[in-house]
């Protein structure tokens, strides 16, 4: 039983290279001297598959605005929109590590409600604010590291290790909450996320400062280009010299302190967790990854596309409930945007290797 | 034995090409290219790196669509273009890519069944495991191949690899005899490539018994020894054009080379310069491994030492050992003087040792990243700034990397997968070579090189040996010792055996050592 591969090594990814070449090459050309053949300009497919998503996007907003003047574009609704996703895009940036090393973490949900329980467990035992979230990131270095150990010490398939963990997760949170909805009885803990910035949560702060960060660490350093040629050519980055086992490794680490973080974050701005509560977010992040490496760079797990990507699915379900959907409408708009979004970049990116390959 | 149905033949063209053009975004990788492949007899196709060879082959196999204008006949029969996969089978047209083609997760009867569907009753009929076991088992025998069909293809080292693919292009017309054997075109893309001598020979073999029984080959390969022995006709890409379609008579092996170069070739020989007597830079005891059984070897700086040997000698674990890719079992190494046991590449490379793995495609290259990113792969360190990538930095430290081993074309934002075959291992060659050290391991480095760019990578090898660095050359291609080494090994199934130095370092003498060994099981 084969389960399904990260992206980064299935032959489509490779196939849309051509395109992110064009866009990378621009800068790279313009200091060049050497004489080379003048590129063709970017085509049509070439900006439809990289800017699908974001065209889609802008259509989107375009068109809720237009049958909801009243309600979708207003600033209060816009502000509910970016606060409401802060934490799903922290969540969906963990994802994006493993994924660029070539692995599915899909226990990064449960790590995000187990987080969430012990924040509140910890925090209604009377623990102060620092001595909490200290306690919250540990657990997610925990799982990370027990995830990472299995999958890189012993070789144990990176989907069966973490749905494992994911499952020993649910079982805990269901131990420490006595199956029973927990409630936060403190504001100190509340504090992580009552404070506002410009009139707008804090969250969105914490979510655009780990996205800078992420982005710069990614494609900015050497750890975020052997990240990626861990994911993308493991036998021979590590001939090349990149220890790939580090890398694997510390994917899984940083992701699941980041899901925990994200579980902190969602109880304190809620102040309730559910003994279920985590795996419902662990789809919607990988659905907005998925998205996210059809755009801006085209068949690689980047950050600003991932934010995209939550925003589109965000936006799309904010739209459809002001419109009174209900929730199997959003739903289903969810699936079909990933499946449509993605398989358009598939097509478009074979079409173009018939036509100019 | 030539039937009466393939005499209707003989004499005509099997294959006809005209016109035929490829652009790849704005870049022409074939140019108005027209020539015929003569029914019955072995075409060889050649170039240099990046000339088009492989690209002309993917378009007869429908995997490229050529550009508008071009015609095609095979057997005298039209062919609709672009060509598919199906059409191309169906004329009869049987390929060996340059990458081989097999999947990796799959058994070697697997791989033989999904190009040969017809097998199974039906797409959702039983497969027979049996009966196409048998079939496979069969066909593997007449390629003298002792794997079992139920082996997995990604167990297999470079060798049986192409030695599957060879016998899965082959296969039908093993089943069917003669008749197929006439009537089809084989397409073999420089199916000998990182073979050894005596599995080139086998490959070699067969493609003149497929010739005696009235079979067309097109033939792509740098070696030009071989192409002198089998080929009857000569086509010639330079860039994209047709610069040569002449019978091979009464050309010599300089005439050919140099014709495919555009200029004559000096060959260079080192002058004989005897032992070294630099200081002993790595060292190695009693090394053991899957395959090695006790070795001892000193490379001193400045020397270039050559490992030769036949096929499972243990060549290549003794490379991968000493660039920490796998650890030995018992043994111990020095380097220069201090004892040096790395766990990975990366300790290796470190401690100034890098490494030419043996195979590009898995070991070598990361295909989806681009040249640049593959030329400084592990070695980024020397390009950033505050622990953040130096872009420009990196850039032309790729771009003089690029021109030293003559990377064609020259872009460093070029995804390495788009580049030809010779083009990926200068790049791969580079990345080990490009960074000084202290120690250079070579295996196989020059495989799918051109003749020219061989010559160069030679000289840049004797320069950075020259400037005191240790390289030890694994090879196959014992013409690469003739020219390179001071001293010669050969390994005999895990063991050293023989050594060769000075005027001791020639072809014949090399091939006699490596062939004695074998005799003597
Ligand atoms: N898919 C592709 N996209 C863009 N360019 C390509 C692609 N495939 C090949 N090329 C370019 O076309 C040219 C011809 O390549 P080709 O692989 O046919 O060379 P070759 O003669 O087989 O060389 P080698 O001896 O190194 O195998 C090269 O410049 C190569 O970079
Ligand atoms: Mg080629």
């Amino acid at each position: 039983m084969n389960p399904p591969t990260a992206p980064t090594k299935t032959p489509e990814i490779f196939q849309k290279e051509a395109m992110s070449t064009t866009a990378s090459s621009t800068q790279e050309r313009t200091s060049t001297k050497t004489t080379k053949p003048a590129r063709k300009r970017p085509d049509v497919g070439t900006i439809a598959t990289s800017y699908g998503v974001i065209i889609f996007l802008v259509l989107m907003i375009i068109v809720f605005s237009v049958l909801l003047p009243d309600t979708f574009p207003t600033s209060d609704n816009v502000k509910a929109i970016l606060s409401d996703q802060s934490i799903p895009v922290i969540l969906a940036l963990a994802a994006i590590l493993p994924l660029a090393a070539g692995e599915f973490d899909l226990s990064l949900g449960a790590i995000l409600g187990f987080s969430a329980i012990t924040a509140i467990a910890l925090s209604n035992a009377g623990a102060p604010l620092p001595v909490v979230i200290l306690a919250c990131l540990a657990v997610g270095a925990i799982v990370g590291t027990v995830n990472a150990i299995l999958v890189v010490k012993v070789g144990v398939n990176a989907f069966i290790a973490t749905l494992a963990s994911a499952t020993i997760l649910s079982g805990l949170n269901l131990l420490v909450t006595g199956s029973s909805l927990l409630v936060l009885g403190s504001d100190a803990f509340g504090a992580l996320t009552t404070t506002r910035v410009f009139d707008l949560q804090v969250v969105l702060a914490y979510a655009i400062v780990l996205s800078l960060l992420l982005f710069y660490v990614i494609e900015k350093t050497p750890f975020g280009r052997y990240l990626r040629a861990t994911g993308m050519g493991r036998d021979a980055a590590r001939l090349s010299g990149v220890r790939v086992d580090r890398y694997l490794a510390s994917s899984f680490i940083v992701a699941g302190i980041l899901a925990a973080l994200a579980g902190a974050l969602l109880a304190s701005r809620g102040g309730t967790a559910a003994p279920t509560l985590g795996p419902e977010f662990l789809l919607p992040a990988y659905a907005a990854a998925f998205l996210g490496a059809t755009t801006i760079k085209p068949g690689y797990f980047n950050v600003w596309g991932t934010v995209i990507g939550v925003v589109l699915l965000a936006v799309g379900s904010n739209g459809l409930t002001l419109l009174g959907a209900q929730t199997w409408v959003t739903n289903i708009f969810n699936g079909a945007a990933l499946m449509i979004a993605v398989s358009a970049s598939v097509l478009v990116g074979k079409r173009r290797r018939k036509a100019s390959s | 034995m030539i039937t009466s149905d393939t005499d209707v033949r003989t004499g005509s063209d099997a294959l006809r090409i005209e016109n035929l053009s490829k652009t790849f975004s704005g870049q022409r990788a074939l140019n108005e290219v027209s020539f015929a492949v003569p029914r019955g007899k072995i075409t060889a196709l050649l170039g240099m790196n990046g000339s088009g060879k492989s690209t002309l082959i993917k378009v007869l196999a429908g995997v490229y669509q050529p550009d508008p204008g071009a015609a095609l006949t095979i057997g005298g029969t039209a062919m609709p273009l672009p060509m598919t996969p199906r059409t191309a089978h169906e004329a009869g047209l049987r390929f060996l890519h340059q990458d081989v083609g097999l999947v990796d997760s799959l058994t070697i009867a697997d791989n033989f069944a999904f190009v040969d569907r017809f097998r199974a009753p039906g797409t959702f009929g039983p497969i027979s495991k049996r009966r196409q076991h048998e079939h496979v088992a069969a066909t593997l025998e007449k390629f003298a191949i002792s794997v079992h069909p139920g082996a997995l293809v990604g167990s297999l080292n470079p060798t049986l690899r192409t030695m599957v693919g060879l016998a899965r292009a082959f296969q039908d017309e093993e089943e069917s005899g003669v008749q197929a054997f006439a009537k089809n075109i084989v397409v073999l893309d420089e199916p000998t490539a990182s073979l050894p001598v005596e599995e080139v020979d086998t490959i070699l073999t067969s493609l003149e018994e497929l010739k005696a029984n009235g079979g067309t080959v097109i033939y792509v390969s740098h070696r030009t020894e071989e192409v002198k022995r089998i080929a009857d006709q000569l086509v010639i890409l330079r860039d994209g054009k047709l610069v040569a379609d002449e019978p091979i008579a009464e050309l010599g092996v300089d005439d050919i080379v140099s014709r495919v170069v555009g200029k004559r070739l000096e060959k260079t020989r080192i002058p004989r310069r005897g032992l070294r007597e630099g200081d002993v830079v790595l060292a190695a005891q009693g090394i053991t491994g899957r395959r090695l059984r006790g070795v001892d070897l000193k490379v001193r700086s400045g020397e270039i030492l050559g490992v030769a040997g036949l096929v499972g000698c243990g060549r290549s674990e003794l490379i991968r050992i000493l660039a920490g890719a796998q650890s030995p079992s018992s043994g111990h190494m020095e380097l220069a003087g201090k004892s040096y046991a790395p766990d990975s590449p990366a300790t290796a490379i470190a401690a100034g040792v890098s490494c030419v793995p043996q195979e590009r495609r898995r070991e070598g290259a990361v295909l989806p990243m681009s040249v640049r990113e593959n030329i400084t792969l592990g070695r980024l360190k020397t390009f950033t700034r505050n622990g953040a990538l130096d872009g420009r930095k990196e850039r032309n430290g790729a771009l003089r990397l690029i021109e030293q081993f003559s990377v064609k074309p020259a872009d460093p934002s070029r995804l390495i997968g788009l580049l030809s075959g010779g083009n990926q291992q200068k790049v791969v060659v580079a990345r080990a070579a490009g960074f000084g050290g202290t120690a250079l391991l070579l295996d196989e480095p020059t495989q799918g090189v051109d003749a020219l760019a061989k010559q160069e990578i030679a000289n840049i090898v004797r320069g950075l040996a020259a400037d005191g660095l240790a390289v030890i050359l694994a090879s196959t291609d014992f013409e690469e010792f003739v020219g390179l080494c001071d001293r010669v090994l050969i390994l005999d199934r895990g063991r050293l055996v023989a050594e060769a130095t000075g005027e001791d370092i020639n072809e014949e003498h090399l091939a006699l050592l490596c062939a004695q060994q074998g005799a003597a099981a």
